[in-house]
């Protein structure tokens, strides 16, 4: 690759040696900023022409004097091969263009710098009331152009550093144009009341005898090492020597050497190109040329200058906020199911302890029927045969016979009115359970599973269901129905209580010659002792600390009421399997 | 003495001895006798039928219901009515009860003169059951008593056959005949044809004879 390359270099340098017409054009097109006149521009580029001249002596070197569009539109077309025009300009121009330096212009007035572009602003010497920049608010100032970089641009700068704003700070501005000597003309006429020329112009002025350099003040004076012209600006590079990328490297390289040669004892027009980058940074400050469109606030500024980096980031932004949006939405719908599930359980608890409550409540109805109703008989009977003992005396024997009758006789009727409300009371609690339907076993179990879930969590059962293949209904009470599958349930849960994990299975399966459909819920438990299982059915029975032993006695009357089966097998597991033997529908 | 004469008995069975003790004081103002059988064991061993009484228990026992004792009491052909009484009965109840024999079912607490009027209309009963034992038993050993021919002449004259029809079928004479006759009336303890018939009724011989 490299190999390649230098072979390729060299046989540029050959060819531009030995001029072969075919790849050198024969014409060398140089732009140049005019501005003065036609004939003194050509002077003053007249050594620089000669170089060239002697350098390309089988060449045509045309020199076009170009306004500053006239440049720009010669660069678009492609007419130029090499450019000369001021710092600003060239920055401007760089905006659109590839050019590139290649040497900046030594200063034909003083040997020493190249540093030599500079702006002076200058007043009248008797003019006692300007002597800061601040003195010049509200003047009238004399300048050439706006656009002029050596002049007023480099004076806005410095009129920017203090604060003040060239369009609003100032009475009004007079621009006379070139040449720019007429601006002392004006000042002298006392038409303005400053006026801003290129540093050195004043020099020039007072050599020729022109001018006075002692009529004149400068404003904001600078002193520059080596620079012997009045400034009141920064000092910038002088023009530039522009290649515009149209000419080869190798006949760039020609030209280079010819700029940088001395001639006839004097030194060489040109030399090494300076940085232009603080043009940058003053077009940058004055918003001018690449920098036009950038904002003059510094937040704004900031903002244009990282507009893309600024989209991204307020792109993510949006796209976080978005998603938190997103995920705030999420956590609001999901934590909503998550409580209408919670409520839903919460009810069919509430459901199933009303269910317990209810039922517990008719137990112990029936119980406290049954246990009042064995003293009440007593006194009824007892009030009964002191009526009749009483009947069988007369009052002359004794006198309070017909007070006493009368007490035995309410005591008699109230007793009966004890033994009727508690007769209601059986009646109304018998009342909810006596409709039958026909059910299909599998919404039961179903109904079942919902509430025992949270149970079953807890103690982290498993609950399993084998169905038939045909599942024929069965005739229920369905609260009836529930509540004795439940309480089967809960036992089973109580018997696994000491052991963490395991399953409870409800197996269902059909005796079709007797009707039934079986429902087997086995557990996992330790099972029953003999003396256990033969109390088991009975009212007040429990092996729990905290059970009221009615469960099952209920839940087998219950199922009896409904023609139903219920006992309780030893199972193969170790566990207990409550067979419950439902009539189905026929 | 016989023992349909004796006075009747009411025997009290029930798993609160409170209700107990309130029906006999009940029961004795009107003077009836009573006895506490203190479990349904020592029920199925008392002589039920030696009087007149009448059974009054209660349905839900601990050991063995009020059914269960009905049933026990029908197995072992006691002919003593028993009456039921529930802290809280319902239809089903009452009528398995009816169906099992009972003579009356009562919901506690019962009115007194209800439950008397039923208890009286039971030892009736009983009474006229045990009546009707007593003369099957004895009619049983009278019959037993019979001789062969005795018992052959019987079973034709309850038949309407004739005496000289009853000479030609047992190949004896007629005067025999009136001599078996005479003696097997006597031996049955009865005074006429008609109830000597009614005695071979009561005792379930043929009322058919075929020749």
């Amino acid at each position: 690759m490299l190999g390649r390359s230098l072979g390729v270099s060299i046989c540029f340098y050959l060819l531009a040696i030995t001029g072969l017409p075919a790849y050198a054009s024969s014409v060398i097109a140089l732009g140049v900023l005019d501005w003065r006149d036609e004939a003194k521009a050509a002077s003053s580029w007249e050594p620089t022409l000669a170089a060239l001249k002697q350098q390309f002596p089988d060449k045509q070197i045309e020199l076009h004097q170009l306004s500053l569009e006239g440049i720009a539109d010669a660069l678009a077309q492609q007419k130029l091969d090499y450019v000369i025009t001021n710092p600003g300009h060239y920055i401007q121009l760089s905006q659109t263009f590839q050019l590139a330096p290649l040497a900046t212009l030594n200063n034909p007035f003083f040997e020493l710098a190249q540093q030599a572009v500079g702006s002076v602003l200058l007043v009248p010497v008797e003019n006692q009331t300007i002597l800061t920049w601040q003195d010049l608010r509200g003047l009238k100032l004399g300048a050439v152009t706006f656009d002029a970089f050596g002049g007023f641009q480099l004076i806005w700068d410095e009129l920017a550093q203090e604060g003040l704003d060239p369009k609003k700070d100032f009475a009004q501005w007079q621009l006379t144009g070139f040449p720019m000597e007429q601006l002392f003309d004006q000042l002298a006429r006392g038409e303005v009341d400053g006026i801003i020329v290129r540093s050195c112009l004043a020099e020039v002025l007072a050599a020729e005898g022109r001018i006075n350099l002692a009529d004149y003040r400068v404003i904001g004076e600078r002193q520059h090492s080596g620079y012997p012209c009045l400034t009141s600006s920064q000092l910038y590079p002088d023009w530039p020597f522009l290649s515009t990328g149209k000419p080869t490297a190798a006949e760039a390289s020609q030209v280079l050497q010819a700029l940088l040669k001395p001639r006839e004892g004097k030194p060489a027009q040109w030399s090494a190109p300076l940085s232009y980058q603080p043009v940058y940074n003053l077009f940058e400050r004055l918003r001018l040329g690449p920098f036009e469109a950038f904002p003059h606030n510094p937040l704004l500024n900031a903002v244009y200058r990282y507009r893309y980096l600024l989209m991204l980031g307020s792109g993510l932004l949006v796209l976080l906020f978005a998603h938190h949006i997103r995920v705030g939405y999420l956590v609001r719908k999901r934590s909503q199911a998550l409580e209408e599930v919670m409520q839903t359980n919460q009810e069919k608890q509430q459901e199933l302890a009303h269910l317990s409550r209810f039922t517990l409540m008719g137990e112990l109805a029936s119980g406290l029927a049954h246990e009042l109703n064995q003293p009440l008989t007593a006194i009824v009977n007892y009030a009964q045969g002191s009526q009749r003992l009483l009947q069988a005396v007369t009052t002359q024997d004794f006198p309070q016979k017909a007070n006493l009758l009368a007490a035995a006789q309410k005591i008699t009727a109230q007793g009966e009115r004890a033994a009727e409300i508690i007769r209601n009371l059986r009646a109304f609690m018998r009342k909810g359970s006596s409709s039958q339907e026909q059910l299909d076993p599998k919404k039961l179990l179903q109904e079942v599973r919902l509430f025992m879930e949270a149970s079953l969590k807890q103690q982290q059962v498993e609950l399993k269901l084998y169905l038939p293949e045909e599942l024929p209904h069965i005739k229920a009470n369905r609260v009836e129905f529930l509540q004795i599958v439940i309480n089967l349930l809960s036992n089973a849960l109580d018997a696994m209580q000491f052991k963490l994990g395991g399953k409870i299975t409800i197996h269902l399966s059909l005796n079709l010659a007797a009707k039934f459909l079986v429902f087997d819920v086995i557990d996992e438990g330790e099972g029953l002792t003999p003396e256990a299982s033969q109390h088991i059915f009975e009212p007040f029975f429990t092996t729990r600390t905290h059970g009221m032993g009615l469960g099952l006695s209920l839940s087998r009357s219950l199922a009896a009421a409904q023609g139903a089966r219920l006992e309780l097998l030893p199972h193969s597991t170790g566990g207990v399997c409550a067979r419950l033997e439902w009539p189905i529908v026929s | 003495m016989n023992k349909t004469e004796l006075p009747a008995i009411v025997w009290l069975l029930d798993d609160e001895p409170q209700v107990v003790e309130s029906l006999q004081w009940l029961l004795q103002t009107v003077g009836l006798e009573t006895c506490t059988i203190n479990s349904a064991l020592e029920l199925l061993n008392l002589p039920l039928d030696q009087q007149p009484g009448c059974l009054l228990m209660d349905v839900r026992m601990p050991l063995a219901s009020g059914l269960d004792l009905l049933q026990a009491l029908k197995k072992q052909k006691i002919l003593l009515p028993s009456i039921l009484m529930s802290g809280h009965a319902d239809v089903t109840m009452a009528v398995r009860a009816m169906k099992l024999g009972a003579a009356d079912f009562f919901e506690k607490p019962f009115n007194d003169q209800q439950l008397l009027d039923s208890l009286q209309a039971a030892i009736a009963s009983h009474r006229l059951a045990l009546t009707k034992q007593q003369l099957l038993t004895k009619l049983t050993q009278r019959y037993a008593e019979l001789t062969e021919r005795e018992q052959q002449v019987m079973l034709q004259l309850i038949c309407g056959v004739q005496a000289k029809k009853i000479a030609a079928n047992l190949n004896i004479s007629p005067k025999t005949v009136d001599v078996h006759r005479h003696n097997l009336m006597q031996k049955m303890q009865v005074n006429s044809l008609a109830e000597l018939v009614h005695a071979a009724m009561l005792l379930g011989l043929p009322l058919a004879f075929s020749f």
